[in-house]
């Protein structure tokens, strides 16, 4: 990372925000609480010290696990990391927005069972102001439309980190619009899940990433004004 | 029930299974239970007895039931990935699953829990925050159970899950390994929706037809690396090419067939022409065929493309260096085998009975390069393989391939892949938005 254009300031803040994503990688739990506790005395954003401390650090304990140097007990111990801090901002952030500015039902489609991807896009909503339900991992397709029957949010998601469990969020779309749910929105992402198929299936939205999901969904419900990037 | 008389069998009629996992519960310091299909404990170990109050206690509050339903979970989970499970049985307390099967079919599990990987001194009051139906008269009871819960290092629970999944291959009938493809299939789906996720961030704007350009594009690389015997790359394009395909045809598991079939048909044409023999590839094409009408899902598919790919690639190898003279081929395999020693041409000519400038000439003559730029091809391909897998040092990694200074590998490396090592594995590491962990 450059820090040439930055002003000392910057790059204090550029070094802040490093130590907590090593912090995290390192499992550091009480690094995190002070590196955190110190940014948000500081005054810091919040959700800077989210998108640029916290996440790069769980991404990069992620990568670790891919490449076999961690094991799942070191992926455990990251994501507590993870929590620590978001524990420590979460009174930061709850105080922030004064409105809520959407409902948003959430789960991962049946048979997949990865739930990080998902909680950092309910990290990254909540944090820009909306308001999450979490149906948690394998969520069949009546799991999710009971949901939004009950909820009526404006906003359903699904996530899948598999190819073989993406064909669930189009039995998923298809259940929902079949039983009369026309209004809420469908938003669909995860690894394997490309722009391309979500629009095959019928999906209203898509996501590249976590961090990009409030723009996106701002962008279906028209709160942006300007046209949508990833709603089609 | 079946599954019940094979535990009964297995654990009651003959003690040193038990003895087995006393020992194992003791020497990891991990309570260790044996359970049943439905999640119901048919046997504790001594530790648990000791250690295990924190579970009795909750058991008492009526909260078996959902421990119950996590554990048939974690089992179930255990043999849809083929590896022990490790995760959280209630909030901060974890627990490790291993299958027990009889004849391919779960009949229980190992269960080792409770434990902690945090002194339970440092958990704050969040971290129980779904709550445990514990009255706050209870608290005490509570706090002073989950003080006795044993505490372990991430590595030692990593090593415990092994162990324990090794037991479980032991004590089922005839093993585990039945789950051997479950886990080869899961590994592959791993690394093809990694590569979708790095199709994505390299190609923003994809449309069906780009999509289609994409794949042709690809296709060609792959071939070009076979036909220039660069096995390993060739096996990192296959499964950027399955990430394509999967791509365009998830929702239509006919047209993926039909369009992996034509990958193969082509693969296999171009392996002949480079020098496979025809006889052969088509025995192979002929076999692999025949299998493909037997597989059902996409997931089998990609496993069985990667396959009948991977045979080609090596038969081609095979049949090129099979046409060779005897005194090259002995060359290759004395460069396959010592590339990582500081190997001179005189050396490797003195290998093949040859004078150094006899050897040249001959080599390349019949492998269309010089020998020293085999030797380098050789030890790039192992080079990729060492940065991607390994954390070995970029000084290490020249070393242990046999070069003396690391600025000289850098060059050389840089010259054949286009970039220098480090950013080659940066490349290969960069962080995205997404996982494939559980």
């Amino acid at each position: 990372m450059t820090i040439g254009n930055f002003g000392p300031k910057e790059a204090r803040n550029e070094q802040l925000l490093r130590q907590v994503a090593e912090a995290v990688v390192q499992r550091d739990f009480r690094g995190v609480e002070k590196l955190v506790g110190r940014m948000a005395q500081l005054g810091k954003d919040p959700f800077s010290i989210i998108n640029r401390g916290l996440i790069p650090g769980i991404l990069a304990a992620s990568q670790k696990f891919r490449t076999g140097e961690f094991f799942i007990p070191e992926i455990l111990m990251a994501s507590r990391a993870v929590k620590v801090g978001l524990h420590l901002l979460q009174p930061l952030i709850r105080e922030k927005p004064k409105e809520v500015l959407a409902r948003v039902v959430i789960g991962s489609v049946k048979f997949d069972l990865h739930d990080i991807g998902k909680n950092l896009v309910i990290i990254v909503l909540e944090g820009n102001g909306f308001e999450v339900t979490d149906l948690g991992v394998d969520v069949p397709p009546e799991g999710f439309v009971r949901a939004v029957e009950r909820q009526r949010p404006q906003i359903l998601a699904m996530s899948s980190l598999l190819t073989s469990t993406m064909p669930w969020m189009k039995s998923t779309i298809q259940l929902l619009r079949s039983s009369g749910q026309t209004e809420v929105k469908t938003l669909v992402g995860g690894a394997p899940v490309t722009e391309v198929y979500a629009k095959s299936i019928g999906a209203d939205g898509y996501c590249l990433e976590a961090t990009s999901a409030p723009v996106v969904i701002r962008n279906l419900l028209g709160m942006n004004g300007d046209q949508a990037r990833n709603g089609f | 029930m079946d599954s019940d008389r094979f535990l009964i069998d297995r654990f009651k009629r003959d003690d040193q299974p038990l003895k087995k996992l006393e020992f194992f519960s003791r020497s990891r310091n991990l309570p260790v239970r044996v359970m049943d299909r439905r999640g119901r404990e048919l046997w504790g170990s001594r530790t648990f007895s000791k250690k295990g109050r924190f579970c009795k206690l909750l058991s008492q509050r009526s909260y078996s039931q959902s421990c119950r339903v996590t554990r048939q979970k974690a089992a179930r989970e255990s043999i849809r990935w083929g590896v022990p499970i490790i995760g959280n049985c209630c909030p901060a307390v974890l627990q490790i699953t291993a299958p027990l099967m009889n004849d391919n079919r779960l009949v229980g599990s190992l269960l080792a829990s409770p434990f902690l990987m945090t002194d339970p001194r440092e958990l704050n009051s969040s971290e129980f925050s779904s709550g445990f139906p514990i009255p706050s008269s209870a608290n005490k009871e509570f706090l002073r159970a989950l003080a006795s819960i044993p505490v372990l290092e991430e590595g030692k629970v990593h090593e415990a899950s092994q162990e324990l999944f090794q037991l479980a291959d032991e004590f089922s009938h005839p093993d585990l390994s039945c789950l051997a493809k479950v886990r080869e299939i899961q590994d592959l789906q791993g690394k093809v929706a990694e590569e979708i996720q790095a199709v994505k961030v390299a190609n923003p704007d994809l449309t069906p037809s780009k999509f289609f350009k994409l794949s042709y594009d690809t296709e060609r690389e792959i071939i070009q690396k076979i036909c220039r015997g660069e096995r390993e790359k060739a096996k990192e394009i296959l499964n950027k090419l399955l990430a394509i395909m999967l791509s365009q045809y998830l929702l239509e598991v006919d047209l993926l067939k039909i369009s992996i079939l034509e990958l193969v048909v082509v693969i296999s044409r171009a392996a002949v022409e480079a020098g496979a023999k025809l006889e052969e590839i088509l025995g192979l094409k002929s076999k692999s065929i025949a299998e493909l009408w037997g597989v059902e899902n996409q997931e089998e598919l990609c496993l069985w493309v990667v396959k009948v790919v991977n045979d080609i690639i090596e038969n081609l190898y095979r049949s090129k260096t099979l046409y060779l003279d005897q005194r090259v081929r002995r060359a290759l395999e004395f460069m396959d085998q010592h590339f990582f020693s500081d190997l001179t041409v005189e050396r490797i000519a003195r290998e093949a009975y040859l004078s150094t400038s006899r050897f040249s000439h001959l080599f390349k003559s019949q492998m269309g390069l010089a020998p020293v730029e085999y030797l380098t091809r050789v030890r790039i391909e192992n080079a990729r393989q060492m940065l991607k897998n390994s954390k070995k040092s970029v000084a290490e990694i020249a070393q242990e391939l046999g070069y003396s200074d690391q600025s000289y590998f850098t060059k050389v490396f840089k010259k054949s892949e286009g970039l220098t090592p480090q950013s080659f594995r940066k490349g290969y590491l960069q962080p995205d938005m997404s996982s494939t962990l559980p």
